[in-house]
């Protein structure tokens, strides 16, 4: 049975009021949830783009990549190895950090910053969270792992993976760029996570306008 | 060769013996090749990479989809017929009425202002005319882009440069149905896109030297994109010498329901060094215009923001009267180049490669960093179409736009190219060849000459380049190629008065002495694409250069066996050697696109002249330039 059958039964809400997938990021009350299409909004999401597989935060808790995390909001997504050799990814999480600042009261509003373990065997819930002390992630910005198969069905399909599978297969060879995009309006593009906190909060102001 | 392009090759190998075999669907069912219920080759090893891909999910989708392969590593476009539909003329742009200011429409908001030279209002919107919003949304542009820099460098009286225009346009930028090819299942209602003045290509406009031009580009773009695209617009003349607040610089984004006033001085480059117009030997002739939005420039150039400019001599420029390009309908003076009335034989040539999903709805592959190829080549907007030719000589402008694949021409017969210009600009002397090539952005401007045959004759145009992925060509040359346009010879007498001059525009003179060396590393990096190590920045100048003076740049390529296509905007370039060697032939002119081939590095020359402002320099491998591949240089 898939979530649209269930919805067709009448079961969500009783569904969505247990703890399996309730998250701080619903915040309708559980009554008009029933309402709400049960079909992704976007075309994007409908094809695939956007895989609607569960993962689990940095804060413990069980949501779904599109249903909770990406539709109607305003998304940055990126990948990150906590043992980074080059540096790169803790320079990314540091951008993220102040960007999270300049983007203000906007932050857990309608923005979200979605970054995604590429080790997710080795870093559970509890290692993301005591990583994320780092960082100091606001709420809005959440650390994700997931079962391995799940995260990778993510990395390639929002074109995170490398089309040659040698490079591919290096860890290390992992890329700075992030996916940006507003799931309502399906406008898509990526930023560098090494170019300028400035520089990756500007694309924010010129995606919702 | 990696082990996927060797499991790519190996498959595309397979389907090529298909079709030299002619196998037709129903030899591939019986066989148990072809999956009745899909339509697609079945997961077999070496037919299909599905059956070799790791997930053999066919819903999971390929990362870059190899074009005419089977999912989940490929995608095929639906079949459509060839030489069903004729090759639309692109539209020939008029000006407003009358040619008049007055009749520029002032735009949605009804606050908007008459064309004038300083474009930028206060901050509600009054006052000025172009309607810049995101100079006052985004203060901290001002750095980049103080207001009063904004101002039109050409058009004020006290300037240096003062050429007011006096041809007066319009464009809007909107969605509409286009039918690439009436067999898709969208039929001949067709599809959405969105386009200049609603068509694609957009309409082709042809200005002169000595006629400055004005054009307004209304965004009437809807939010709603088309799964792709944002409809915020930056519109870029490919090519043309221009002070940069008309350059359609990426940061400078028109919002929907806005407007943006361009100012062509059309003055050749050297106007401050020579006086009067410039130098006529810096003469540019076909340029196009297309979408440059920031991280969007592939996605709105796919969704149809793109069209023509041909700019002709001003009259009489050359003392020697058998000199000059002047758009001639009677082809009586100057070079006496194909052009005919209402330019019958002066013919512009769109191509472009698609993709469409096995439901015939239009795809771009948003999560492929590498670049977008596609299965269907179109010209002028039409998947292999029909053009019936008279039997005389055509001046035909050959425009690539992208996003990724690189063409390399021939023609059926085997009969010549005869090319007159390169990147737009006449090459000193006609060169004849049976064969070139064509990276993203590059122009040609090639003559055919179709008087010797027989009326009834069909000539096809190959694309003999073969590419599967975004990065590059595989290297392989298919014979005789894919068919790409089929021209078909009229009967009946025609006048020709077009000659092919032995000689056309001669080079300007590069003695200035060079006064600055830079060099530029185009590389992937680490998954990225970087020049010079580092992504784009929007808040980093990284080259400040004065004005007057000459540079030699070094184009790298910094290796991984990708090619690059990089484009300078405001000024072009000679090459002074090509991995250490001199060039010749076809890149021996002046060119604004030097394609780097793999480890390639490449010695350019430039002069900075005439206007100043932010420009950028960026691959124009369009998926790579919304990566990050580019970055801002400043003319000061
Ligand atoms: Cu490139």
């Amino acid at each position: 049975m898939n979530r649209r059958e269930f919805f067709n039964l009448g079961l969500a809400p009783f569904l969505l009021s247990t703890s399996v997938t309730a998250t701080n990021t619903i915040s309708a009350p559980v009554a008009s949830m029933a309402n709400q299409p049960a079909e992704p909004l976007s075309r994007l999401a409908k094809n695939g783009f956007l895989p609607n597989v569960p993962l689990v935060t940095h804060r413990n808790q069980n949501v779904r990549f599109y249903d909770d995390l990406v539709r109607e909001k305003t998304v940055l997504i990126n990948f990150f190895l906590i043992q980074c050799s080059e540096g790169r990814c803790p320079l990314a999480m540091a951008n993220l950090r102040q960007v999270q600042n300049m983007l203000g009261s906007r932050m857990g509003k309608d923005v979200f910053f979605l970054s995604i373990t590429l080790q997710p065997l080795l870093n559970t819930p509890q290692a993301l969270n005591k990583y994320a002390e780092i960082f100091k992630p606001k709420p809005g910005w959440d650390l994700l792992t997931g079962k391995p198969e799940d995260v990778e069905t993510l990395r390639r399909t929002l074109g995170f993976a490398d089309a040659d599978p040698e490079l591919d297969n290096d860890l290390q060879n992992h890329t700075s760029l992030a996916r940006y995009g507003n799931d309502k309006l399906e406008r898509w593009g990526m930023v560098s996570l090494r170019s300028s906190p400035n520089n990756i909060a500007s694309t924010f102001k010129w995606l919702t306008v | 060769m990696s082990s996927y392009e060797k499991l790519v090759q190996n498959t595309i190998d397979l389907h090529r013996q298909i079709t030299q075999a002619k196998l037709t669907r129903r030899d591939l069912l019986k066989m148990g090749m072809l999956s009745a219920a899909t339509g697609m080759l079945l997961p077999m090893s070496g037919l299909s990479l599905r059956a070799l891909a790791k997930d053999d999910d066919p819903t999971n989708p390929a990362i870059c989809p190899v074009p005419g392969l089977a999912p989940p590593l490929g995608m095929i476009s639906p079949p459509t017929r060839p030489w069903i539909e004729e090759m639309p003329r692109l539209v020939e742009k008029q000006t407003v009425r009358g040619n008049h200011p007055d009749n520029i429409d002032t735009g949605y908001y009804g606050y908007g202002g008459a064309p004038g030279p300083m474009p930028v209002g206060d901050a509600q919107g009054r006052g000025g005319d172009s309607k810049i919003h995101c100079l006052y949304d985004h203060p901290e542009m001002a750095s980049h882009f103080p207001v009063q820099n904004m101002g039109h460098q050409a058009w004020s009286a006290n300037g240096l440069i003062y050429c007011p225009p006096e041809k007066w346009y319009e464009l809007r930028e909107k969605q509409f149905d286009h039918v690439w090819h009436k067999d898709l299942p969208a039929g001949s209602g067709g599809q959405p896109a969105w386009g200049f003045d609603g068509v694609f290509p957009g309409p082709m406009f042809r200005v002169r030297y000595g006629e400055p031009h004005f054009v307004r580009i209304h965004n009437d773009l809807p939010t709603r994109n088309l799964g792709f695209g944002i409809n915020q617009t930056s519109t870029h003349l490919h090519n043309m010498h221009m002070p940069a607040e008309s350059d359609g610089n990426p940061l400078l984004p028109n919002y929907s329901g806005s407007y943006w006033d361009h100012h062509y001085p059309n003055v050749y480059a050297g106007v401050k060094q020579f006086g009067g117009l410039g130098n006529p030997n810096e003469g540019l002739g076909t340029l196009f215009y297309h979408d440059h939005k920031l991280d969007f420039t592939a996605q709105n150039v796919y969704a149809g923001l793109v069209g023509m400019t041909s700019i002709y001599d001003a009259p009489g420029i050359y003392a020697n009267p058998t000199m000059g390009d002047y758009g001639d309908p009677e082809e009586a003076t100057g070079w006496r180049l194909p052009c005919g009335p209402n330019f019958e034989f002066d013919v512009g040539l769109v191509f472009h490669d698609r993709q469409f999903d096995t439901l015939g709805a239009d795809f771009f592959p948003l999560a492929c960093f590498d670049g977008a190829v596609g299965d269907k080549i179109t010209v002028n907007g039409k998947i292999q179409p029909f053009f019936p030719v008279k039997r005389r000589k055509y001046r035909f402008r050959m425009l690539n736009i992208g996003p990724s694949r690189t063409y390399q021409w021939a023609l059926s017969n085997n009969s010549n190219f005869v090319v007159i210009a390169t990147d737009g600009n006449l090459l000193p002397a006609p060169i004849t060849v049976k064969t070139f090539q064509q990276v993203p952005a590059e122009r040609f401007d090639v003559i055919l000459d179709f008087s010797k045959y027989v009326p009834g004759t069909q000539i096809i145009l190959y694309n003999r380049a073969e590419q599967t992925s975004g990065a590059k060509p595989t290297g392989k040359l298919l014979t005789p190629g894919v068919p790409v346009l089929k021209f078909i010879v009229d009967t009946g007498a025609v006048v020709d008065n077009s000659i092919i001059p032995s000689t056309l525009r001669p080079l300007p003179d590069i003695s200035t002495p060079v006064t600055n060396n830079r060099t530029w590393e185009f590389k992937r990096r680490s998954g990225e694409w970087v020049v010079n190590r580092e992504p784009f920045d929007r808040n980093v100048i990284s080259a400040t250069i004065q004005e007057g003076t000459a540079e030699k740049w070094t184009i790298v390529n910094g290796g991984g066996g990708w090619t690059h296509p990089i484009h300078v905007h405001h000024e072009e370039h000679r090459v002074l050697s090509y991995n250490g060697k001199p060039v010749g032939g076809l890149y021996a002119g002046r060119k604004d696109v030097i394609s780097l081939e793999k480890n390639a590095y490449a010695e350019i020359y430039l002069r900075f002249r005439d206007f100043k402002g932010l420009y950028v320099m960026h691959c124009h491998n369009t998926v790579h330039e919304d990566h990050a591949m580019m970055v801002l240089w400043k003319l000061v």
